[in-house]
């Protein structure tokens, strides 16, 4: 997957001008860089929650930044993200927060993954934040399940160090292209490869 | 020992501002001394306990009562209405965005009579309540709507929740809390509006008919005794209501 000549600015800031970036089809991508780089920028882009400006223009163009190698563009509905907040359905409890947000899933067993068995009718606002990104990551990765690209911002904030392992192992057995931020050394650990974008 | 504190003091704030103004009220007669211009408290109470023994009192507070509920809850699904329809289409906002404007700005006197030419003055109560119940409701709920938190209309788009799915897990939940303040807030003006409306259309079994009635009749303590009457059931009805949403917030925070 490629992003070919890419241009956005936020406030009349540049962030990316003509930004060009190979994208291996497998396995964990970590996106590097100081604070403010524009890494969750670019994730939106990718979601097409952002709109790229058009070459040499400065109009909002195609929602689409992603190509594949046959040339098709890879459409936000065919990712999935998990954002930089946890951005939970208030007063509702753990299990429906999946099965809301990804009909059929096995809500008790992607709970169970993430840590968080019994807590399946706790809601969000009686969860503390590593628990709520816990949830949070459950949800995405059962969305991602038909999906072709996971797109992961700061996946481990809050979250309590031991429980990382299991996360990343959960992360790397899904088996399908992933791009991942943050600034801990557990994020770039589970990286195949790193590209730094500053 | 705290607590045994707190809890004679409850009583006390309750009753301490009523009996006061009895007896304000008690002193003022007194002064006054002329029943037909303020009758004494025990006056009152005398003419409410025979009011209350009849079956016409029952029936006529009954239908007040009832006049006041069909007003609030159509105001209340009309204002919801117009406020999802006036947030959804940028027409429907330009269209009834500045009547709703106008109908808050007009005077309840004007709606009465201008209701009593085109409804049965049976309805009007009713109707007129519901009218002011309607942009206290819409400005409440189109409030709620905007306020909507963006980041979680951002996540219900990116999870592909469609229309039906946003509105059930992230508008409602967002506008619940609004509407619920709307409604207490339309309750009293519900009453007040209603009531004067029976009093300028006099329909039959009607509290305000029955204030109107007192005052012809220069029945000053019935007079008295059915204004409290109307305190009494609009207090009632707020408390209930101020329940339901102490209720709704309690099963949130649980």
């Amino acid at each position: 997957m490629r992003i070919e000549k890419l241009s956005f600015s936020y406030e009349n800031k540049k962030i990316f001008d003509n930004f060009s970036l190979e994208i291996p089809d497998d396995g964990i991508t970590a996106l590097s860089g100081p604070s403010g780089c524009g890494k969750t920028t670019l994730l939106r882009l990718i979601a097409g929650l952002e709109r790229p400006e058009r070459p040499g223009s400065t109009e909002t163009g195609h929602s689409s930044v992603l190509t594949g190698k046959d040339g098709s563009e890879l459409t936000p509905d065919r990712i999935a993200y998990l954002f930089q907040e946890d951005r939970l359905l208030p007063g509702l409890g753990a299990r429906k927060q999946l099965t809301v947000a990804v009909p059929g899933c096995d809500a008790h067993a992607w709970l169970e993954l993430v840590g968080l068995k019994e807590d399946t009718d706790t809601v969000p606002e009686k969860m503390s934040g590593g628990m709520k990104r816990r949830l949070a990551l459950a949800r995405c990765l059962a969305y991602a399940q038909d999906k072709d690209l996971v797109l992961l911002d700061e996946p481990f904030t809050g979250v309590d160090p031991g429980r990382i392992a299991a996360l990343s192992k959960l992360i790397k057995d899904l088996k399908m292209p992933v791009l991942i931020t943050g600034h801990t050394e557990e994020t770039l650990k589970i990286a195949d490869r790193v590209i730094n974008i500053a | 020992m705290k607590k045994s504190k707190h809890k004679l003091r409850q009583p006390f704030k309750v009753l301490l501002p009523i009996g006061v103004w009895i007896l304000i009220w008690q002193l003022a007669s007194i002064a006054v001394n002329k029943v037909l211009l303020i009758p004494r408290p025990a006056d009152v109470l005398v003419s409410l306990g025979r009011l209350a023994s009849t079956a016409l009192f029952w029936k006529t507070a009954g239908m007040t009562l009832l006049r006041i509920i069909i007003g609030t809850v159509t105001g209340t699904i009309l204002g919801c209405l117009l406020a999802i329809l006036t947030k959804l289409s940028e027409i429907a906002d330009a269209v009834f965005s500045p009547a709703i404007r106008l109908v808050r700005a007009t005077p309840v006197a004007s709606f009465i009579i201008l209701i009593l030419l085109w409804v049965a003055k049976t309805r009007v109560p009713a109707v007129v309540s519901c009218l002011v119940v309607i942009p206290i409701i819409w400005e409440n709920v189109s409030a709620g709507i905007t306020n909507t938190d963006p980041l979680l209309l951002e996540m219900a788009h990116s999870y592909s929740f469609g229309r039906f799915k946003t509105w059930r897990y992230v508008y409602i939940p967002s506008v619940k809390p609004y509407l619920l303040s709307g409604i207490s807030n339309a309750l009293g003006l519900a009453w007040k509006s209603g009531v004067a409306a029976e009093v300028l259309c006099a329909p039959r079994f009607a509290i305000g008919t029955q204030i109107y009635n007192s005052k012809l009749y220069l029945e000053t303590p019935e007079l008295f005794a059915w204004t409290v009457v109307v305190i009494i059931l609009s207090m009632i009805f707020e408390k209930l209501v101020k329940r339901l949403i102490a209720g709704q917030s309690a099963k949130k925070a649980a």
